[in-house]
């Protein structure tokens, strides 16, 4: 079978200006791990749908606004995380609680605004949810009940998944030339594993070795096209895999979401996931178009909440973190290679039983995109 | 320290293997015994190896490598220590370290590296093999300086920090621990505290968003 996708999906940046209106700027997308902003003024910036988002705990709670300062359009918090109150490092413009303009430093002498006049200007606000650890945000201006993304069992099992994770956390993002779709399509893709992870994953997963013939039955042939569901909550499950992660002491000092060695993924589509290892070591994957063939990966990597003092944190998380970066660029080797391979007249990828869910995800895409 | 007290090094090679030369060269081959652990096995090691040895008359010196930030070479130490040994300060006949830096205990001068006026190096801090640690620099303990590392005058590096070999901190940078340099080159300022950078993450690599 053909995919449904054709190159251009891939390569036009047309496409990339629809999904961003159609996804990005529609769909709740993953913000960040909740306990990352329990301090006060703590911040996380983002780049979603194009727009600059900044996640700010306030003195009434965390709120979530465009980046961008009504005055002369300087992003407010520059730093990807940070603790900082609200203040334009342009010309100091502050805002309260509300993203409504506080104090214009100098407004007599340089700016006349009366009170009246800057009563209206403030930070657009954007939609937000938490769920268990994780927030979301929304960018719309109506956005969709987050149950309409999501089954609520899918949710029920992320609030308690993300519920354990405390607030040791790494962070580092870094750029790929490839498309943001082809990243998705590969982590709801089991069998590129003993491929394309013979150095790391394959030593971690013995059983994961391709099949002799005849050894494990044959996938049942899957529905035809028009058959394939198209309903968005499907693109979003969780899997485990039967790793076999050592058991190491400081595994006792926080706390565990499952008291497994096992690495458990949770797919949040249409751009996160969410690992977790050993029930211990939380890591939010997500990917995000900067540009139709380039795509910018972000790592937040967290441990549960501790439950005695672990000042070894930080020497874990960069293990671990390190660790997984090797994984990750054993695939972003083989999809700057198909980016690379694509043309006008590239063919379309031919799919077999076992990519039943790739073509689903394009299915809900071709939908989604068609829908405004 | 007296050279009449014996010298055991507890740990893996290289480090091991350079420390206990280090100590051979100050005490004699008889005084030296060097005991294989590997950082995997420390927390669970009872350190029965040393059953024979009173903390009267014998010095230990916990060689584990930059392993999981120099937490290893920590959990190492903390359990000799809570046995009562006093662990050595070594440093190579080939090293010249300056009548002024001060060097705690634990901390390893390697062939060649120079220790300049008025440097302090803290608990557990490893210099390798012709590293240059600048005048007046304050090494936090627990820090690991590779092979030729250079670490320019009035800079600060704070603990649990890893500076590979060939790396040049210019003279008054600050790199707030935990954290690692990992990619031989020249850095100069104020970094922000728990950066990491390594071929994994090149700079800017990294960053710690929250410690408890």
């Amino acid at each position: 079978m053909r995919s449904i996708l054709s190159s251009s999906d891939y390569t036009s940046p047309e496409v990339l200006v629809a999904e961003e209106r159609c996804l990005f700027r529609r769909l709740w997308i993953v913000a960040g791990f909740k306990s990352l902003l329990d301090a006060p003024d703590a911040f996380v910036t983002h780049r979603i749908g194009g727009v600059p988002v900044v996640l700010q705990n306030t003195a009434t709670g965390l709120k979530a606004f465009v980046n961008r300062c009504v005055h002369r359009q300087s992003a407010i918090q520059v730093a990807d995380f940070g603790q900082r109150r609200l203040a334009c490092p342009y010309h100091g413009w502050v805002y309260d609680d509300a993203g409504r303009v506080k104090s214009i430093p100098g407004n007599d002498a340089n700016y006349g605004f009366t009170v009246e006049s800057v009563s209206t200007l403030g930070l657009q606000p954007i939609a937000l949810k938490t769920i268990g650890g994780l927030v979301f945000v929304n960018l719309d201006a109506d956005p969709m009940p987050i149950e309409e993304q999501f089954h609520a069992g899918f949710l029920d099992r992320l609030a308690e998944v993300t519920g354990v994770v405390g607030d040791d956390a790494l962070f580092a993002k870094f750029e790929g030339r490839y498309n943001w779709k082809l990243n998705f399509e590969n982590v709801i893709d089991w069998n590129h594993v003993p491929f394309v992870h013979t150095s790391t994953f394959a030593s971690l997963m013995p059983t994961l070795k391709p099949p002799l013939p005849g050894e494990r039955p044959a996938s049942p042939p899957p529905a035809p096209d028009e058959e394939i569901g198209d309903e968005i909550r499907e693109l979003s499950y969780e899997t485990r895999a039967p790793f076999d992660f050592q058991a190491w002491p400081w595994h006792d000092a926080v706390e565990r979401c499952a008291d497994t060695r096992e690495y458990l993924n949770l797919f949040i589509y249409p751009n996160v996931n969410y690992v977790v290892m050993a029930g211990a070591v939380h890591l939010i994957q997500q990917f995000t178009p900067v540009a139709i063939d380039r795509t910018e990966v972000r790592l937040t990597m967290a441990l549960g909440r501790r439950k005695q003092r672990l000042p070894a944190a930080p020497a874990i998380l960069w293990s671990q973190l390190k660790a997984e970066k090797r994984v990750i660029d054993e695939d972003l080797a083989v999809f700057e290679g198909i980016q690379r391979g694509f043309h006008e007249e590239s063919p379309r990828a031919f799919h077999g039983h076992y990519e039943h869910r790739i073509r689903r995800v394009a299915k809900v895409y071709r939908g989604l995109m068609a829908s405004r | 320290m007296s050279d009449a007290r014996n010298l055991v090094v507890i740990g893996e090679a290289p480090l091991a293997t350079l420390a206990a030369a280090i100590g051979v060269a100050e005490r004699g081959t008889q005084r030296v015994r060097v005991v294989e652990l590997p950082p995997e096995r420390i927390a669970e090691d009872g350190l029965e190896s040393l059953a024979g040895e009173s903390p009267d008359d014998t010095d230990v010196f916990a060689a584990i490598g930059p392993a999981a930030l120099n937490f290893a070479r920590f959990d190492l130490w903390a359990k000799l220590r809570f046995k009562g040994y006093r662990c050595a300060t070594l440093v190579h006949p080939r090293a010249f370290v300056d009548s002024s830096a001060v060097l705690a205990e634990n901390v390893l001068i390697g062939p060649g590296a120079v220790i300049e006026p008025g440097a302090k190096l803290g608990r557990g801090t490893i210099v390798g093999s012709a590293a240059v640690i600048g005048a007046g620099c304050g090494i936090s303990p627990w820090c690991w300086l590779g092979s030729r590392a250079v670490v320019g005058a009035g800079a600060e590096v704070g603990p649990h920090s890893v500076i590979g070999g060939g790396v040049h901190l210019a003279d008054k940078t600050v790199f707030p621990g935990p954290g690692e340099i990992g990619i031989a080159g020249s850095y100069h300022g104020t970094f922000q505290a728990g950066t990491f950078i390594a071929s994994e993450f090149p700079v800017p690599g990294a960053r710690l968003v929250v410690t408890g």
